[in-house]
């Protein structure tokens, strides 16, 4: 197999593996299904040119999800009259038409839930328990220690249960 | 993480995620984008010509003629030669554009269904339901079911028979589950027009199954006497 061979079929491979779990971050930080579809896809754009220049991915997922949440800062950037609290938290749009109406309205009930966290505990939710990252990869993700994103989490968790209760 | 609500809570957001196909077409738009799917124009048969105001002609009339046939294809009804082109080529590259188009895929299909319903009015216009055989019917029945469903599944699924749509001058009372003849109203969205449309030609395409199936068996009886 030649080498561009190889990097499609590990592309391809990183795609049917990560598709869904970035679709749900990018979606949980926008609140905008069609959004989070074309931020998934840009953001296996940037993995391919990444790879294309020759570059080497050691960890798939933490890489992928760097991308991702660069690609939603710079979303939120070119918004500049709204806030990150105030665009997740206002006019979600439905998780899926295909849903059973019950569902979505538990799901928009749940991101509004999710919503009343700051950014950086919703993302931690998001990687530990939705995403089923380790504390590892998390760090990886933003640059902090295991023992602070472990903290971190820990905290995090504390006030979702306080929410939910 | 022992807390049931905190689990419930987990386990209502993993549920969102792509739905398969939307999975397939990203993926099939970033192969296309990233160079590794390409359109299947055989570029080397064309260079074979030597000529590129031939092999210019060639493209134009290629596409033209593509293009001219599945125009055609549109204003055709079962049984037509055209028609598989419809059904089997339009429809599926019309569906796979959709989401790019920023149509959804319920309103997409709710239009797909009302152009099945039209088409057997179309054939019924032109007299040619009287042509159709007992199985040909039962097939077109078959088909506008299984889009009709296509389309309550992706949208809203509720639609009841309110009393308030019963006709008027009936003085009867309104039973659960009685089959009543509604016309579309105003208020009604597409999907209930097309629900209310569907009834109808169903009941109409019910009748000359029965039809068939009495005449068939009153042959047979005539032959066995």
């Amino acid at each position: 197999m030649d080498l561009t061979s190889k990097l499609v079929s590990q592309f391809t491979l990183a795609y049917n593996q990560y598709a869904d779990a970035l679709f749900r971050y990018c979606y949980f930080k926008t609140s905008d299904r069609e959004l989070a579809k074309d931020l998934v896809q840009q953001t296996f754009l940037q993995a391919w040119n990444y790879l294309q220049a020759g570059q080497k991915i050691k960890d798939f997922k933490p890489f992928l999800y760097r991308i991702a949440g660069n690609l939603v800062i710079d979303w939120y950037r070119k918004r500049k009259e709204e806030s990150l609290d105030s665009l997740a938290s206002g006019g979600l749009q439905l998780a899926d038409n295909r849903q059973d109406p019950i569902d979505q309205a538990e799901i928009a009930l749940v991101l509004k839930t999710l919503d009343k966290l700051d950014v950086g505990d919703k993302e931690l939710i998001i990687w530990r328990h939705i995403e089923g990252l380790s504390i590892k990869e998390i760090s990886a993700i933003i640059s902090e220690t295991e023992n602070t994103v472990s903290v971190r989490l820990h905290r995090a968790l504390q006030k979702l249960r306080d929410l939910l209760n | 993480m022992d807390d049931p609500k905190l689990k419930n809570f987990i386990k209502t957001l993993k549920s969102v995620s792509l739905q398969p196909e939307e999975k397939r077409f990203l993926r099939s738009q970033l192969l296309t984008k990233i160079g590794v799917r390409k359109e299947s124009v055989y570029w080397w048969q064309l260079v074979y010509l030597r000529s590129w105001s031939a092999v210019i002609v060639l493209i134009v009339f290629l596409i033209t003629s593509s293009g001219g046939v599945s125009l055609a294809a549109e204003g055709s009804l079962p049984g037509e030669w055209l028609y598989p082109i419809k059904t089997k080529v339009n429809e599926p590259v019309a569906r796979a554009i959709t989401t790019t188009l920023g149509q959804t895929r319920a309103d997409f299909e709710t239009n797909l269904a009302e152009k099945r319903l039209d088409e057997v009015r179309g054939l019924e216009a032109q007299n040619k339901l009287d042509d159709k055989s007992e199985q040909q019917l039962e097939q077109l029945k078959e088909n506008i079911n299984q889009q009709v469903a296509k389309a309550k599944t992706l949208s809203s699924p509720v639609i009841e028979v309110k009393e308030a749509d019963a006709p008027e001058k009936d003085d009867k009372p309104v039973r659960k589950n009685m089959t009543i003849k509604i016309e579309p109203k105003e208020h009604h969205t597409k999907l209930e027009k097309v629900l209310i449309e569907h009834q109808e030609v169903v009941e109409k395409l019910n009748r000359r199954i029965e039809d068939r199936t009495a005449n068939r068996h009153s042959l047979r009886d005539r032959r066995d006497n």
